[in-house]
């Protein structure tokens, strides 16, 4: 039995996750980081990204939006906007926003709007290759 | 006697509006459920984020360089006025707004910007002649994330190009359901003295590290925490208005209630008056005819 930590996972919508886990893997802006039990106190910045989680022996994903995790002594915190299971996603709907994020990247009129596109066009991606992988 | 009809249409008239109340509080308590499972979700949010922003603070023995942590000279101030979109809720709208119109007169600076959210508070800024800077509508109905990131966005972004050197929020927060407490509280800068009441849930550990760097942290996480709040806010408001709107109705379907019953118990007096004036009418002039 590996060593475990306690890890949280909220939005402002709902608290998503909150058990004990062996190891968690999310992306920063340089790669993916994994973090087990005893990692040094940290504040990193996160991506959207599909984050894996270790519990008892068995890896689960979820696709996540932007945020950041805080890495304290036995816990970790991962505080984000939105954070979804396979299960609960609309591939149709997915598949509706990247059409959309994209045909807006085309146009792409401020530098501000390419922002918000791109992230928007990030999620889609990233819940659309969680749903892919796990029999979608 | 001209009494009865005009009781019976007074009757009819108090029995449809206890039906308009009794349905309004209907409809704001189912509201109210949602409400709070909504409050109960984010509050959670709330509290870990900011715990979270003071374990930065507490822990970065360096000034914190970020542009949202620095404190500029007030020049220019927006407030954030969060109300309901209609009345019917007894104080609710009322309180608040006051307070807003308190803060928004006693702050000392160049130049004040009015955000509002909610129909009665843009209406009631309107009134003052302090013409509200942008109206955001149907936002208070239906408490959104996309929106509370929408007008985030724009707020740090006035923040960013110096157009505005402090944001607050004004709204009602919720502590209990008969706890309605108006409330203001600053968005922006972000200043350790706000979070004087924040309870800290981490130990307090060795200087923390920030990958990849501090700035690009900070670049995240302010905004997550800014929107958050936001949310947070609109989200009480939410709670409040229709806790608030749900006593208002429940007491005035009891106010219908006692009404009902007097006019009914007026109507049956006026009633007996006039059986007992015919009554007495009849004998008399029975009396006269066999005289």
């Amino acid at each position: 039995m590996a060593a475990t930590f306690r890890l949280q996972i909220i939005t402002p919508e709902r608290s998503f996750f909150d058990e004990q886990v062996e190891m968690v893997v999310f992306r920063a802006p340089d790669g993916e980081i994994g973090v087990m039990a005893g990692h040094a106190p940290m504040v990193v910045s996160m991506q959207e990204s599909a984050i894996r989680i270790r519990r008892k022996g068995k890896w689960r994903q979820a696709a996540a939006s932007d945020g950041f995790a805080t890495i304290t002594q036995d816990e970790v915190l991962l505080l984000m906007q939105t954070v979804e299971w396979p299960e609960e996603i609309d591939r149709v709907r997915a598949e509706r926003d990247r059409a959309l994020a994209e045909e807006k990247l085309r146009q792409q009129r401020s530098m501000h709007e390419y922002l918000i596109a791109r992230s928007m066009l990030a999620r889609a991606m990233v819940r659309l290759r969680v749903t892919g992988r796990n029999g979608g | 006697m001209s009494a009865i009809p005009e009781i019976r249409h007074r009757l009819r008239v108090v029995a449809d509006t206890r039906k308009i109340t009794r349905a309004m509080y209907l409809i704001s308590s189912a509201k109210m459920q949602k409400a709070l499972r909504m409050h109960e979700r984010n509050s959670l949010y709330f509290h870990r984020v900011r715990s979270d922003i003071r374990f930065i603070i507490d822990n970065s023995h360096a000034q914190l360089g970020h542009p949202y942590f620095q404190h500029r000279l007030k020049k220019s101030v927006a407030f954030l006025v969060i109300s309901g979109d209609k009345g019917m809720c007894g104080a609710y709208n009322e309180d608040v707004l006051r307070l807003a119109r308190r803060t928004i007169e006693a702050a000392d600076c160049e130049q004040v910007s009015i955000f509002t959210i909610g129909q009665t508070a843009a209406v009631y800024f309107h009134r003052l002649g302090m013409q509200p800077d942008v109206q955001y509508l149907h936002i208070s109905q239906n408490p959104m994330l996309a929106s509370s990131r929408e007008i985030t966005q724009e707020l740090c972004d006035l923040y960013e190009q110096g157009m505005v050197d402090e944001v607050y929020l004004i709204y009602t927060h919720m502590y209990a359901t008969t706890d309605l407490r108006p409330t203001v509280l600053r968005l922006l800068p972000i200043l350790a003295e706000d979070f004087a009441d924040v309870e800290i849930l981490h130990r307090q550990t060795a200087e923390l590290t920030y990958h990849p760097s501090e700035a690009e942290v900070l670049q995240k996480l302010v905004p997550q925490y800014l929107i958050g709040l936001t949310y947070t806010a609109c989200v009480q408001a939410y709670a409040s208005e229709h806790c608030a709107r749900m006593t208002a109705m429940d007491a005035s379907t009891r106010n219908a209630d006692d009404m009902l019953g007097r006019l009914r118990l007026d109507l049956n007096r006026a009633r007996q008056g006039d059986i007992t004036q015919e009554l007495t009418e009849i004998v008399a002039g029975a009396n006269s005819v066999s005289q």
